[in-house]
C-alpha cells in the first residue's frame, strides 16, 4: 500500500467513525423535528424518527396560544430580559475580573474567597431568600429582580472565567499603554477588551443560552401570564393528570430554539476559541 | 529552605482558616434560610406545636362527620357585601392543562360580565414548580386572591390555619351547604375552613375491552375472577397481562386489598392502624398476583423503557389490559390505548369491605392577605355552583363536589364522570395526608422501595413490612 492509498484509508476510516459517532449525537434533535409531525401513540410507538402519517396539528395548535398570546409573543418577552441581561453580565463580570486580576486592596483574598464560595451555592438555597428581598423592593411581576442581580456580577462563573483568562494575558501591555499615558479605564478598554473578546463572547453565548432556558427563576418572580417567557409557555400545556399533545410541545420547542442555535452558529468561532484558551492558560 | 516551609505552612494554615470561616458562614446562612422555605409557617406561630394540633383537629373533623366532635364551632359571616361599583382587580392562579386553561378563562369572562367593576388577572402554568410559587406567594403574603390547591397543600402550609382566609366569614356569599360535612372537616383546621373541595377522586379499575374480548374472559369483578383471568391469559399468550401495575399503583391496590379485607383506616388520629404481619399479608397478596400472571413484575415493566403506563407500549397496544388509577386520569389512559375500548369497570371485591382511598383531587382557597375577601368568595361561588361558571368549567376540574354545581351538569357521556359516580358510590376511607409524599411512596421512598425489594426478590414479605411501618412512623412524625 502507498503511503498516500494508506492516508485516504485513514480519512475515510476517520470520517466514517465521527458520522457515526455525530449521527448519535444529533439524533435527538434529528428526531425531535420528526416527532413534532407525529401523534403521541407514534412517538412511544418505536424510535424512528419519520412520521408514518405526519400532521401538522402541533403546530397549528401551539400557535393558537392563549388570551390572543402565541409562541413568538412569549419568546419576544423572552429576549426583553434576555438581551439586557447578557449585555450587564458582560461588562459588570470583565469589570470585576479586570479588578480582582490587575489591582490589589485590601481584603482582595477574602473577597475573592467569597466570590468563589458563592460560584458552589445552588441556586435553590438562594430561592427563598431572594424573593424575600425582591419582594420588599417591590420588584415582583418585573424583570428586574433577573436582570439586575447580573448588573452587579452575581453570575460568579462569567468573572470567575475572565479572571482565568486574564492571568493568561501579559501585563507588559498594559504597562506600555500606562507609559503612553493611558488611564485605568483606557488600559481596560484599549488593551485589556480586545485580548480578552474570545472569552466575552463566551460569556455572553452561556448567559444567552442559560437565561433563555431558565424556568425556576420568571416562574416564582413573574405572576402575569403576559409577561412570561417562553420557557414557561412551552410547559403551559403539559398537565400530567389529563395529558397533552407531545408534537405540539415538541413543535414549540423546536421553533423556540431557533434563536439560540442562530446566536450560538453566529458565534461559533470565538466561541470554540474562547472555550480552548482559557482551557488552556487557566 | 525551613523557614521557606515554614512560611507555606503558616500559609496553607491561613488559608485553611479562611476556607473553614467560609463553610461555616455558608452552613448558617443554609440553616438560616431553611425554615423559612417550609417550617417558617410554624416557626412563626405561637405555638410551636400548631402544627400537629392542627392537623389533629382535621382528623378529629374528618372522625366528626358522623357524631359531634368538631372543633371550636365555626366563625359566623361577617356580612362582607360584593363591592359591584368601583373597580377592583382579584388575582386568580391555577395549574392545568390546555381545556382547563380555556375553560377557566372563559368562565373568568363570564364572571366579569356578571361584576363588570371586577377585572380578574389570570395567572396559570402547568404544575411543574407551581407548588414552589404558591408556597412562597403564601408565606411572603403575596399570594393571588383564589388560589387553586392541592389538598395537602393546606394542612402543609396553612399549619395553624391562619395562612388562608376563613371562609366560614363569608358563608353568606360562598354556599357552604352544598358540601358534604365531610367535605368541609377536611380543610377545617382550628375550627377555621382553609378552602373549600372542588373535586374529590379515587381510584378505580378499568380495562382495555379488545383484550378481554380477544382473549375471552369476562371483565373481573372479584379477586377469583381476577386470578382467573391471569391464567387465562397466560395460556394465551404469556406478553398479555390483565392487570399493569407500577409501584406507587402497588401500593394503592395493596392498601385497597388490606382495607377491603379488615375494613380498617391505613392511618387513623396519626396511629397506623395496620399491624406488621397484616402489612406482610399485602407484600403476599401483591406477589401472588404476580406469581399468578395478573400484574407484571416491575422488573418486567422497567424493561418496557416507559416512564408512565400511559407511554408504555404495551399499554398503547393492548398487551396491559387492565390499571387501577385515579379517575382524573382515565382520559389520558384512554386516548393513550390505540384501537381499543377502554371502559371503567366495577369494583374488583377483595373482601368484606370497601377499600381504597377516597382523597380531595383539589381545593379553592382565598390568600388571607386578600383586600378583596366578598369578590374573590363571590368568584369562587360562581365557578362553583352558577349555571354559567359550572357549564363552562365542566369537568376540566374533576367532577364538582358541590352537590349544586353537580347537578348543573350533564356529564353522561364523560368516562371521568362514570369513573367518579363509581369511586364516590364505593366510598372507601379518607385519605391519610402521609401516602402521596414523595418521601413515602414517591421514587425512593420507604414505600416504593419496599415495593421494589419485593418484587425483585431482594427481601421478604415481613421485612418489607417492617420497612413500611418504620417508614410510615417517620412522616407520621414530621
Amino acid at each position: 500500500m502507498t503511503r498516500e492509498m494508506r492516508g485516504r484509508v485513514q480519512t475515510v476510516l476517520r470520517y466514517v467513525v465521527l458520522i457515526v459517532v455525530g449521527m448519535f449525537m444529533v439524533y435527538p434533535l434529528i428526531w425531535m423535528v420528526g416527532a413534532s409531525f407525529m401523534t403521541n401513540q407514534q412517538i412511544f410507538s418505536g424510535v424512528g424518527f419519520i412520521p408514518k402519517s405526519p400532521t401538522l396539528d402541533g403546530y397549528i395548535r401551539g400557535f393558537a396560544g392563549y388570551q390572543g398570546m402565541n409562541l413568538l409573543y412569549f419568546m419576544f418577552n423572552t429576549y426583553k430580559f434576555v438581551l439586557p441581561k447578557v449585555l450587564f453580565t458582560v461588562v459588570s463580570s470583565t469589570v470585576t475580573a479586570y479588578g480582582f486580576a490587575r489591582f490589589d486592596f485590601p481584603g482582595k483574598k477574602f473577597s475573592f474567597a467569597v466570590l468563589l464560595s458563592t460560584l458552589f451555592l445552588p441556586q435553590v438555597v438562594l430561592n427563598v431568600p431572594q424573593y424575600i428581598l425582591f419582594d420588599q423592593m417591590g420588584w415582583l411581576d418585573s424583570y428586574l429582580p433577573i436582570v439586575v442581580p447580573s448588573l452587579l456580577a452575581a453570575d460568579t462563573y462569567f468573572v470567575y472565567m475572565q479572571i482565568q483568562f486574564l492571568r493568561g494575558i501579559p501585563r507588559e501591555l498594559e504597562e506600555a499603554a500606562q507609559i503612553d499615558g493611558c488611564g485605568i479605564m483606557q488600559r481596560l478598554w484599549y488593551v485589556i477588551v480586545p485580548m480578552l473578546k474570545p472569552s466575552i463572547v463566551s460569556c455572553a453565548l452561556f448567559q444567552f443560552m442559560w437565561a433563555s432556558n431558565d424556568f425556576m427563576g420568571p416562574l416564582i418572580y413573574i405572576n402575569t401570564v403576559a409577561k412570561y417567557p417562553v420557557s414557561i409557555f412551552l410547559r403551559m400545556s403539559m398537565d400530567a393528570d389529563v395529558g397533552f399533545e407531545w408534537n405540539r410541545v415538541l413543535a414549540m420547542s423546536l421553533i423556540a430554539i431557533i434563536p439560540s442555535l442562530v446566536v450560538f452558529f453566529l458565534a461559533q468561532d470565538s466561541f470554540v476559541d474562547g472555550i480552548a484558551a482559557g482551557g488552556v492558560k487557566g | 529552605m525551613e523557614k521557606m516551609m515554614e512560611k507555606m505552612m503558616k500559609k496553607t494554615k491561613k488559608k485553611r482558616g479562611i476556607a473553614a470561616l467560609l463553610a461555616g458562614m455558608m452552613a448558617v446562612s443554609l440553616a438560616g434560610c431553611m425554615p423559612t422555605a417550609k417550617e417558617g409557617a410554624g416557626a412563626e406561630s405561637p405555638q410551636p406545636q400548631a402544627a400537629g394540633a392542627g392537623s389533629d383537629a382535621a382528623a378529629e373533623g374528618t372522625e366528626g362527620a358522623g357524631g359531634d366532635s368538631a372543633t371550636a364551632a365555626p366563625a359566623q359571616a361577617e356580612g362582607l357585601q360584593v363591592d359591584t361599583e368601583t373597580p377592583i382587580t382579584l388575582r386568580m392562579n391555577w395549574w392545568g392543562g390546555d381545556s382547563r386553561h380555556q375553560a377557566t378563562l372563559a368562565a373568568i369572562e363570564k364572571f366579569q360580565e356578571k361584576y363588570p367593576n371586577i377585572t380578574v388577572a389570570p395567572e396559570y402554568e402547568s404544575f411543574t414548580g407551581h407548588e414552589e410559587k404558591v408556597a412562597l406567594g403564601v408565606r411572603s403574603g403575596n399570594a393571588a386572591d383564589v388560589m387553586q390547591l392541592d389538598w395537602s397543600w393546606v394542612p402543609t402550609y396553612s399549619p395553624d390555619g391562619d395562612n388562608f382566609y376563613d371562609l366560614n366569614k363569608v358563608s353568606d356569599i360562598l354556599d357552604l351547604e352544598a358540601y358534604t360535612e365531610k367535605d368541609k372537616a377536611v380543610f377545617t383546621i382550628g375550627g377555621k375552613l382553609n378552602a373549600i373541595p372542588v373535586s374529590n377522586t379515587g381510584r378505580v379499575f378499568c380495562w382495555n375491552k379488545t383484550t378481554f374480548d380477544k382473549i375471552g374472559v369476562e371483565i373481573p369483578t372479584t379477586l377469583e375472577e381476577l386470578m382467573a383471568a391471569g391464567k387465562s391469559f397466560e395460556a394465551y399468550d404469556p406478553a398479555y397481562y390483565p392487570l399493569v401495575t407500577k409501584e406507587l399503583d402497588r401500593a394503592f391496590l395493596m392498601v385497597y386489598y388490606l382495607q377491603s379485607k379488615y375494613g380498617k383506616d391505613w392511618v387513623k388520629d396519626d396511629v397506623p392502624q395496620y399491624t406488621q404481619e397484616e402489612i406482610a399479608e399485602g407484600f403476599d397478596f401483591l406477589q401472588s398476583l404476580e406469581e399468578g400472571h395478573v400484574i407484571p413484575s416491575l422488573e418486567k415493566i422497567a424493561g418496557d423503557g416507559a416512564d408512565l403506563i400511559d407511554t408504555n407500549i404495551n399499554w398503547i397496544d393492548g398487551h396491559y389490559a387492565g390499571i387501577f388509577l385515579y379517575d382524573t386520569s382515565v382520559v389520558k389512559h384512554a386516548q393513550a390505548v390505540e384501537d381499543g375500548e377502554f371502559v371503567v369497570g366495577d369494583y374488583v371485591k377483595m373482601g368484606d369491605y370497601n377499600g381504597g382511598f377516597i382523597k380531595v383531587n383539589q381545593a379553592f382557597g382565598i390568600s388571607a392577605t386578600t383586600e378583596h375577601p366578598a369578590e374573590a368568595a363571590a368568584l369562587i361561588q360562581f365557578l362553583v355552583a352558577e349555571e354559567d361558571g359550572v357549564t363552562t368549567l365542566g369537568d376540566t376540574r374533576g367532577v364538582p363536589a358541590n352537590q349544586k354545581g353537580l347537578a348543573m351538569l350533564d356529564l353522561s357521556g364523560s368516562q371521568v364522570a362514570e369513573a367518579n359516580a363509581k369511586a364516590i358510590a364505593w366510598g372507601g376511607f379518607p385519605m391519610d395526608k402521609t401516602f402521596e409524599r414523595s418521601s413515602f411512596t414517591g421514587a425512593d421512598g420507604t414505600f416504593y422501595n419496599a415495593l421494589q425489594l419485593s418484587s425483585y426478590g431482594q427481601s421478604d414479605s415481613a421485612s418489607c413490612a417492617q420497612m413500611v411501618l418504620d417508614g410510615l412512623a417517620e412522616e407520621l412524625a414530621r
